[in-house]
């Protein structure tokens, strides 16, 4: 569990209501990784949620494309809550890095009490995964990538 | 005749000495051989960009020995004002071996390929000295369908530090 004042200051979480959040850090754990140690790999299964606290990590996407998520409150491994929850990139620390964990399935059990929590989080992957959507596809101007989406 | 007094008529105390000498003298040039084996290389890569200047205007730039003192090869798009970043030591190091590996890529590179090599050829702590570099500003994300790979960005020379 984390401090939910800790967690409020993730923007991440900054029009969530206060109860919601409070909730969230009530499931969250503080994780920390050392610089180069990977978070997860690409096609394992996803459990965890991640919002970045601090450090920079870096996500690797199979066709070449990587991005550098370096901003605090930025979300890491949205595929822990949308099927067939499989990570579509590998995440690697580039510094010593301090996240925010939280369970897929203590989020999927905070949802089923919640539905507006539910609601409000999943808006919030959506905008993630149409942010990352150009990173995950295939390269084609310089016919490098390894066209794998 | 047996013992010490065998080995003595024999000239084995000077054969040992003898052979004492060459071995560490041996030992002694390997040594040294690999001490300067840096400085070696590094005059050895000067040697090559030397001779390769005429035939590679307007490739991919110069060897990595002789990176220390200039910037990365430009690109076509070289609209960034001029700007001078100060490296040192291990960083610079490492930027000079970047620019080595990603310039097998080519102009556009992949961060988690430059990683992979970098590990590879174990150069000290690639992940670290990456973020630096684009904090640095010295390498930058492609924009548009290209988002995701990088290249180092024009205009921007790099000196060693004081």
């Amino acid at each position: 569990m984390v401090e939910a004042s800790e967690l409020r200051q993730s923007p991440f979480l900054a029009d969530i209501p206060d109860a919601d959040v409070q909730r969230l850090a009530e499931v969250a754990v503080l994780v920390h990784f050392s610089e180069s140690e990977v978070i997860f790999q690409v096609g394992t299964p996803a459990k965890n949620l991640y919002l970045l606290k601090s450090g920079s990590v870096l996500l690797s996407f199979p066709n070449g494309r990587a991005l550098v998520i370096r901003q605090p409150g930025q979300a890491l491994g949205w595929s822990s809550l949308v099927s067939p929850f499989h990570h579509t990139a590998t995440a690697v620390c580039l510094t010593d890095s301090v996240l925010y964990q939280f369970s897929n399935a203590e989020l999927f059990s905070l949802f089923r009490m919640d539905a507006g929590l539910a609601t409000r989080i999943t808006a919030k992957i959506e905008s993630v995964i149409q942010e990352r959507k150009p990173y995950r596809m295939p390269r084609t101007a310089h016919g490098e990538g390894e066209s794998r989406s | 005749m047996t013992g010490l007094s065998a080995i003595a008529a024999a000239n084995g105390w000077f054969i040992t000495v003898t052979g004492l000498v060459i071995v560490f003298t041996g030992l002694a040039l390997l040594a040294a051989f690999i001490a300067s084996l840096d400085k070696l290389l590094a005059f050895w890569d000067r040697g090559v960009a030397w001779l390769q200047r005429p035939r590679r205007r307007g490739s991919s730039g110069p060897a990595p020995g002789a990176l220390a003192h200039q910037g990365p090869a430009p690109l076509p798009r070289a609209d960034a004002s001029a700007r001078t970043v100060f490296l040192g030591g291990e960083t610079l190091e490492v930027y000079q071996y970047f620019q080595w590996l990603t310039r097998r890529q080519g102009d556009v590179f992949s961060l988690s390929r430059l990683l992979e090599q970098a590990e590879k050829r174990g150069i000290p702590r690639p992940h670290f000295h990456l973020d630096e570099l684009l904090v640095l500003g010295l390498i930058e994300e492609l924009p548009g369908e290209e988002c995701g790979f990088y290249r180092w960005t024009p205009g921007i020379s790099v000196q060693p530090e004081e």
